[in-house]
């Protein structure tokens, strides 16, 4: 063939088969620039044999082109079935996507049944009477059950969690019956101290770790050096305050405190605890950092206290539903009563607003379960 | 060889996609609860013709006359009809969606799409003293002067169509507010399309 193109290689160096010569003196440099870098054309590695074979080796042959058949379907009846939107992933344990809207929550064969008619006496039915959600909600509710703990926390006596008073106005057994205890406890405060016990010495030690851990929070919080971060407990989506120092959640203090209320030398608002029945530490620490800030009483405190909640507030993903025109929320686990008021009215120390609109179902701010439908007003 | 095997997939998906596409043909007769109201949307409509004279005769928004895009934001997407229908049964009907007219009063009285909303987009414009009123309305929660939009309404918006710009400005407006962009979808038809393809129009 007139065609072959064998491989060429440009070589202006000495060929790299021979050893390379360094020069070892000015001398030897000389010489060696002057006669032995001449450009040179090699063929280098080109088999003909090969190459030829190659040339005449059977070419593979394409599968000839399958033209997809594209049958236009009938025009079909338009059924108005559940169906998902876009593609989604199957399983049970993979997050659907986010929808645009709901659709009506129907087995797909029962939904295939339906027609718009029958979808039509579905919506009247569920939004027909008080009898259905009633009953709906007396199924997600706990049954009644007596307080655990009548003295600490009746549903008059419910206080502000913000509350702010320094704790030195009040006689100090209300100071730790009230839901401030966690307060007074965390803040720099000179509790009168009448006689030094293993029990004090432990409450100095956890103010002194509280106080430094509340001020570097403080400071974040004053420095708007913080950000809600998004993170993920018992499958839901939670939120809290990020700061760049420290997290609001578990630092040594909140340890430290949960030891205390273990032992039964701090009280915590039964707001703060969990479906689960365990403290809510992120709520917690919100609370006592907004009422820190709000005990400075000083316009940039105030602000950095509201802004706090503004931050929550705004990027909470807590859905809702409405029955009959009011506002429901189905508690989810790992929620406390402080968490979700944070969540719907911006202030954790809200929560006594939803306890009054749920009496039958919420006999104690820390009664709530996973599932519960619980009222919120708007 | 790997050319060749890209291209029948590529023609695969075509065909995939054609497939999805047949199947999406819809009638377009469907019935629907809102607001206490039963209502039926059926194609064929004798009244259709007049409308479609009607909307087509609305000039166009802006001088010299000009067309909408095909998007109106980037992150907002642009439904035809089927989904309009599949959004009114089971969205709006199960109150799980608005489908909003965005277009002023004297637009609306022309005629609208049978369970729709009018929500004309200067309503929602920043300076206006009812917009938050408004979406609060829509589902929003507010606090001091942020709102959450976890509860926020899904919308579809249209106006008289794709000569007209409200809808555009109206999504605008919400999505100033902060309204989620994933919550907000356009029917670039309107009602001229609606009305061409012979949907019903209520006045």
């Amino acid at each position: 063939m007139s065609n072959q193109k064998p491989k060429i290689s440009f070589n202006t160096g000495p060929s790299p088969r021979q050893a390379p010569v360094v020069p070892q003196t000015e001398e030897e440099f000389v010489v060696q620039a002057a006669t032995g870098a001449s450009p040179s054309i090699t063929y280098d590695g080109f088999d003909r044999e090969e190459w030829e074979r190659q040339l005449s080796a059977p070419k593979p042959v394409l599968e000839p082109a399958s033209e997809p058949e594209i049958v236009p379907r009938p025009y079909e009846p338009f059924t108005p079935t559940p169906k998902q939107a876009g593609f989604s992933p199957i399983g049970f344990f993979k997050k659907p996507p986010p929808r645009f809207f709901e659709r009506p929550a129907l087995p797909p064969v029962a939904a295939a049944a339906l027609g718009a008619v029958a979808i039509g006496v579905v919506v009247a039915v569920s939004m027909g009477g008080d009898d259905t959600s009633d009953a709906q909600i007396a199924k997600f509710s706990a049954p009644a059950e007596p307080l655990a703990d009548p003295e600490v926390t009746t549903r008059a006596a419910i206080a502000d969690m913000t509350m702010t008073a320094a704790p030195s106005d009040l006689p100090e057994e209300k100071v730790v019956s009230t839901l401030n205890g966690a307060v007074a406890a965390a803040l720099p405060v000179s509790a009168p101290v009448q006689e030094v016990s293993a029990k004090e010495e432990s409450n100095e030690a956890l103010e002194t770790l509280s106080a430094n851990k509340l001020r570097m929070l403080r400071e974040s919080v004053l420095a708007g050096a913080y950000r809600v971060e998004t993170y993920e407990r018992a499958g839901a989506q939670r939120i809290r305050l990020s700061t760049q120092n420290a997290r609001l959640e578990n630092p040594t203090s909140s340890h430290l405190m949960l030891d205390a209320i273990a032992r039964n030398e701090m009280k915590l608002s039964k707001a703060l605890y969990t479906t689960a029945g365990a403290v809510d530490v992120e709520t917690m620490m919100f609370n006592l950092v907004q009422a820190s800030l709000l005990k400075d009483r000083t316009a940039v405190s105030e602000e950095a206290a509201l802004d706090m909640s503004r931050k929550i507030f705004a990027a909470s993903p807590a859905r809702s539903q409405t029955l009959n025109g009011l506002r429901y929320y189905a508690v989810q686990e790992g929620d406390s009563l402080a968490y979700i008021a944070l969540q719907f009215y911006g202030r954790p120390a809200a929560f006594p607003r939803i306890l009054e609109a749920n009496p039958d179902i919420l006999q104690s701010p820390d009664k709530i379960q996973t599932g519960q439908l619980i009222h919120i007003p708007r | 060889m790997f050319g060749r095997s890209l291209i029948l997939a590529a023609a695969l998906g075509a065909y995939a996609i054609a497939a999805q596409a047949q199947s999406d043909l819809a009638r377009a007769e469907v019935s629907f609860v809102f607001d206490g109201v039963s209502l039926t949307i059926s194609p064929n409509s004798a009244e259709a013709p007049a409308y479609a004279a009607r909307f087509a005769a609305v000039p166009a928004s802006c001088d010299p006359d000009c067309i909408g895009p095909k998007r109106v934001a980037d992150s907002i997407e642009t439904v035809t009809e089927p989904e309009v229908l599949d959004f009114l049964i089971n969205g709006v009907a199960q109150s799980q969606g608005l489908l909003v007219d965005a277009r002023m009063p004297a637009g609306r009285s022309m005629g609208y799409i049978p369970g729709s909303v009018s929500l004309p987009y200067e309503t929602m414009g920043e300076n206006n003293a009812f917009r938050d009123d408004i979406l609060k309305a829509l589902g929003a929660r507010s606090f001091e002067d942020v709102f959450n939009f976890a509860d926020a309404q899904p919308l579809v918006v249209f106006d008289n169509g794709p000569s007209q710009n409200a809808a555009g400005q109206l999504i605008a407006h919400l999505l100033k507010a902060g309204y989620p962009p994933e919550k907000l979808r356009y029917y670039r038809g309107g009602m001229q399309v609606w009305s061409v393809v012979g949907l019903t129009v209520q006045e």
